[in-house]
């Protein structure tokens, strides 16, 4: 593989079909955050990059997604993961932060977004033992996701249990989506 | 301390074994040693102390985890999902210099951490020195 490859590719996958937003679905007060994501339209590059690098990655690999340097969603791999679904008009976020105090998570929503920060720091009590492996991520991490639909701001609630953190956001219920017609004059 | 195949322990030991550790993902996990003991933290988010399972048996140290039911609510719209929903699981061999009846295990917000003491014998041993 050259470099050379590599941009064509990419540059390929920016200017294929389908990047551009679908128009006119508003029925969904939740909407599969996949569709917006350019993700799916490098499927094509995914598929390439892991032939190309084959073995080499996966090989020696205890990864929870050791079949690809993609996660299994078709994603690059994020941290932390997440799981987003909507349940009886509340939209539950879902995310995998084994380690952390609750009070080291900052979780905040605004204007529609949510965001997820904090950091992991390395920290283990006796600094002067010998490492034989060190797979465990640490550092800083940001992630913000689109809530749609109306969220009731007040009524937005975090738990941290077994180093999943888990967001509740109530969506009100009466706030349809509304379409306002303009004349034309 | 080193990884051990699972595809053996899945063929030697019981189906049942077979079947539990078929499609599950590996957790991530930190080593370390110091003169004392060998330390080993394990990645588990998901997982409570009741589906923890830490087996030793002879030179093999196995972690097994299950995850705790997220909720009962029925989804009812869309959903996206980067979590896999498969148990975890990971097996390693321990040398005989573990101790194997002191080993400490202990599951906080995710993270399993497991001691193994060294046993006496291997420890470094200061010889005095007698002038005469």
């Amino acid at each position: 593989m050259n470099g050379s490859n590599l941009k064509r590719l990419l540059l390929n996958a920016v200017e294929a079909p389908g990047l551009a937003p679908e128009g006119g679905e508003t029925s969904m007060a939740l909407t599969l955050w996949k569709d917006t994501y350019p993700a799916h339209v490098l499927d094509d590059l995914k598929s390439q990059l892991d032939r190309w690098f084959g073995d080499y990655f996966t090989k020696n690999k205890p990864a929870a997604a050791a079949e690809s340097i993609f996660s299994e969603s078709g994603t690059l791999m994020r941290f932390p993961a997440v799981d987003i679904e909507e349940r009886s008009n509340t939209c539950v976020v879902h995310a995998e932060i084994p380690g952390m105090h609750k009070d080291e998570i900052k979780v905040e929503y605004r204007d529609g977004y949510l965001t997820i920060r904090g950091e992991k720091k390395f920290e283990h009590e006796d600094k002067r033992k010998d490492f034989h492996r060190i797979e465990r991520s640490y550092g800083s991490f940001q992630r913000t996701f689109e809530i749609p639909g109306e969220v009731d701001s007040e009524a937005i609630k975090a738990e941290y249990k077994n180093g999943v953190l888990e967001i509740s956001l109530p969506l009100l219920e009466n706030v349809k989506r509304k379409i306002k017609r303009i004349d034309v004059t | 301390m080193a990884e051990k195949n699972t595809q053996s322990i899945a063929r030697k030991d019981d189906a049942e074994l077979a079947s539990r550790i078929k499609d599950t993902l590996v957790p991530h996990v930190d080593i370390c040693e110091d003169k004392d003991s060998v330390t080993l933290y394990a990645d588990l988010p998901g997982v409570d102390k009741e589906g923890l399972d830490v087996h030793i048996d002879k030179d093999t140290l196995q972690l097994y985890g299950r995850r705790a039911a997220a909720g009962t609510d029925a989804k009812t719209g869309d959903s996206y999902t980067e979590m896999p929903d498969r148990d975890y699981y990971r097996a390693f061999t321990i040398g005989e210099e573990v101790d194997r009846e002191h080993i400490a295990a202990n599951l906080n917000n995710g993270v399993l951490k497991v001691v193994l003491p060294k046993s006496e014998r291997v420890k470094p041993k200061k010889i005095v020195i007698k002038c005469g």
